[in-house]
C-alpha cells in the first residue's frame, strides 16, 4: 500500500514537473505563433495555469513527502 | 562599447561599494532565525556561497550572462530570433576595464550572484551541510543564474520582446527582482523540498511546532543594513539596464525606503490584530518583501504606486508564511519563499500596472514570470535532485540534534553560554 502510494506521488511530482514545462511552452508559442494582442494574453494566461497545476502538484508530492495527506 | 562619463562613473563606484551591505544583512538575518546551535555555520555558509558564487561567476558565469551587444548565441524560429546565451570568454574576457558600461554590469552582477546563493542557505538553515551548499553556489554561480541574467540584462531574448515582438518594452527588471530575488525564492523552494522539515517540526501533531529564531536582534540589524544595500542594487540596476540619468535616481531611491516602509507597517498592523502583539520576525520579513518589490516597481513607480505594492505584500505576508507552514507543509526558517520568492514575483506583476510603457508591458512581465516558473523553476529541481544524489544535502539525525555548529565545525558559536535547554523543542 505505502509502496503504491509513494509511486504515485512520485509520478504526480513528474507530471508537475512536465506541466510547468508545458505551461512555458504554450506561453512561448504564443508569443512566437500569434499575432492578436487578446490572443496572446489569453494564451499566456492559460500557460501560465497549466504551470501553477505542476507547481501545485510537486508541491503536493512534497507535502506527501513529509507525512502529510497527499 | 558604450562608454560612461564621469559622474555616472563615480555614481556606480560608489554604489557598488555599498553592495555588500544587502549581503550582510541578509547573512545576519538568516542566522537570526535559525538555531542558536547552528549560528557560526549559518554564517560561515554565507560566506562560503557567496566566495563559491561569486568566483564561478568569474571563472565562467560572466561568459554566458554577458552584458547587450557583446556576443552571443541565438535561435531563430522562422523570422522570430532569440537570444538565449552569452559566448564571451571566461574570467571576463572580452570586457575592457576602460569605464563602459559591461564593467561596472560585471561588477553589480558578481554581488548579484552572491546575494542570490545566500537565499536559499536560509531556508535550509539548521539541516543543510556546508559541502552541499558549496556545491550548489558552483552550480547557481556557474550556470543557473547566468542563463536567466542573460534573458534579463544581458540582451537575452526576455529583454528584447519589446523589439522583436512588440511587446512592450520587453521584459524589465532593473533591480534584480526576478533575476536575484525571484531565482533565489525558488531556488529556495527546491531546497526546501529536497532537504524536508527540521526534525520534530511536523511530528506527532497536524499543527507545526513553532521554532522560533534564536536572536532577534541578528535579524532587525540585518534588516537595517539591507536597506543601504537595497538602495545601491536598485539605484545602480536602475542605471545600468533602464538607462536611469543620475537626476532621475532620486524618486528610486525614496521608492525604495517606501515600499519597504509601508510593507514594514502593513505586516505589524496585520500581526497585532491577529495575534494581540506584533510578530517581530514576520514584521522583519515585511521590511525585506518591501525591499524585494522595490526591486522591481522602485524605477518606474510613483511613490503613491510604491507604498501601495509594499502595503500589499506587507499584509499578505503574514498570511502567506502560514498558507506555507500549516497547509504546504513546508519548512522555511527565513521565509525566503514567501519574502523573496513571491515578493520578487508580485513586484515584476505590479510593474505591468506601472510607468509609461508602450502597450503590452503587462504581457511582457507575465511571460517573464511564466519563464522564471516553466523554465528556471524545473531547472533548479533537476540540478539540484542530481546533485543531492551525489552529495546529500541533509545533514545526519546526529548532526541535527547536537547542532550545525558541533557536528560540521567543531565549535559553537556561543561556548560561554548555556543558550539552549532544546530550542523550545521536546524530545
Amino acid at each position: 500500500m505505502m509502496s503504491g502510494m509513494t509511486t504515485l506521488t512520485l509520478q504526480i511530482r513528474m507530471a508537475g514537473l512536465a506541466l510547468l514545462i508545458a505551461g512555458w511552452l504554450v506561453l512561448l508559442f504564443a508569443v512566437i505563433l500569434l499575432a492578436s494582442p487578446a490572443l496572446r494574453y489569453v494564451f499566456v494566461i492559460v500557460g501560465l495555469l497549466v504551470e501553477l497545476l505542476g507547481l501545485g502538484m510537486v508541491g503536493l508530492h512534497h507535502r506527501f513527502e513529509t507525512g502529510g495527506r497527499a | 562599447m558604450m562608454l560612461a562619463d564621469e559622474p555616472i562613473a563615480v555614481l556606480c563606484i560608489v554604489l557598488i561599494s555599498m553592495l555588500p551591505l544587502a549581503l550582510a544583512g541578509l547573512a545576519l538575518l538568516n542566522t537570526g532565525l535559525g538555531r542558536s546551535r547552528s549560528a557560526s555555520q549559518s554564517l560561515m555558509g554565507a560566506m562560503l556561497a557567496v566566495s563559491v558564487a561569486a568566483v564561478i561567476f568569474c571563472v565562467i558565469g560572466f561568459s554566458f550572462a554577458g552584458f547587450q551587444g557583446m556576443t552571443s548565441y541565438s535561435l531563430s524560429l522562422g523570422s522570430a530570433r532569440l537570444d538565449w546565451i552569452g559566448a564571451t570568454g571566461m574570467f571576463f574576457g572580452g570586457l575592457h576595464w576602460d569605464g563602459s558600461l559591461p564593467g561596472y554590469a560585471a561588477a553589480f552582477e558578481v554581488f548579484a550572484v552572491g546575494l542570490a546563493a545566500i537565499i536559499p542557505w536560509g531556508s535550509g538553515a539548521d539541516r543543510w551541510r556546508l559541502r552541499a551548499v558549496g556545491m550548489a553556489s558552483v552550480l547557481i554561480g556557474g550556470l543557473l543564474f547566468p542563463l536567466f541574467a542573460h534573458w534579463v540584462w544581458g540582451g537575452g531574448w526576455l529583454a528584447s520582446l519589446g523589439s522583436s515582438f512588440q511587446i512592450g518594452a520587453g521584459f524589465v527588471d532593473p533591480g534584480g527582482a526576478a533575476t536575484i530575488q525571484a531565482f533565489g525564492g525558488l531556488t529556495a523552494l527546491v531546497v526546501v523540498w529536497l532537504l524536508g522539515p527540521r526534525s520534530g517540526k511536523f511530528s506527532g501533531s497536524s499543527v507545526p511546532r513553532a521554532i522560533p529564531g534564536h536572536h532577534m536582534i541578528f535579524v532587525l540589524l540585518g534588516c537595517m543594513l539591507m536597506l543601504p544595500g537595497w538602495l545601491a542594487f536598485n539605484l545602480l540596476g536602475a542605471t545600468l539596464y533602464a538607462g536611469t540619468t543620475p537626476q532621475m535616481l532620486v524618486p528610486v531611491a525614496i521608492n525604495t525606503l517606501f515600499c519597504a516602509a509601508m510593507a514594514l507597517m502593513a505586516a505589524l498592523f496585520i500581526t497585532r490584530i491577529r495575534f494581540g502583539k506584533p510578530d517581530v520576525s514576520l514584521c522583519a520579513n515585511g521590511w525585506v518583501a518591501g525591499l524585494v518589490t522595490s526591486s522591481a516597481v522602485a524605477a518606474f513607480a510613483t511613490p503613491a504606486e510604491a507604498m501601495i505594492a509594499g502595503t500589499l505584500i506587507g499584509g499578505a505576508l503574514p498570511w502567506l508564511v502560514e498558507l506555507l507552514e500549516v497547509h504546504a507543509r513546508i519548512d522555511d526558517p527565513s521565509g525566503a519563499i514567501v519574502v523573496h520568492g513571491f515578493a520578487g514575483i508580485w513586484g515584476l506583476f505590479a510593474v505591468g500596472f506601472m510607468g509609461s510603457f508602450p502597450p503590452g508591458q503587462m504581457l511582457a512581465q507575465l511571460i517573464g514570470i511564466g519563464t522564471l516558473l516553466g523554465v528556471m523553476l524545473p531547472l533548479i529541481y533537476g540540478c539540484f535532485w542530481l546533485l543531492n544524489k551525489v552529495f546529500p544535502f541533509r545533514t545526519s539525525p546526529e548532526g541535527e540534534q547536537v547542532g550545525m555548529d558541533l557536528h560540521e565545525l567543531g565549535a559553537g558559536a556561543y561556548p560561554e553560554f548555556v543558550i539552549y535547554g532544546d530550542d523550545f523543542l521536546p524530545r
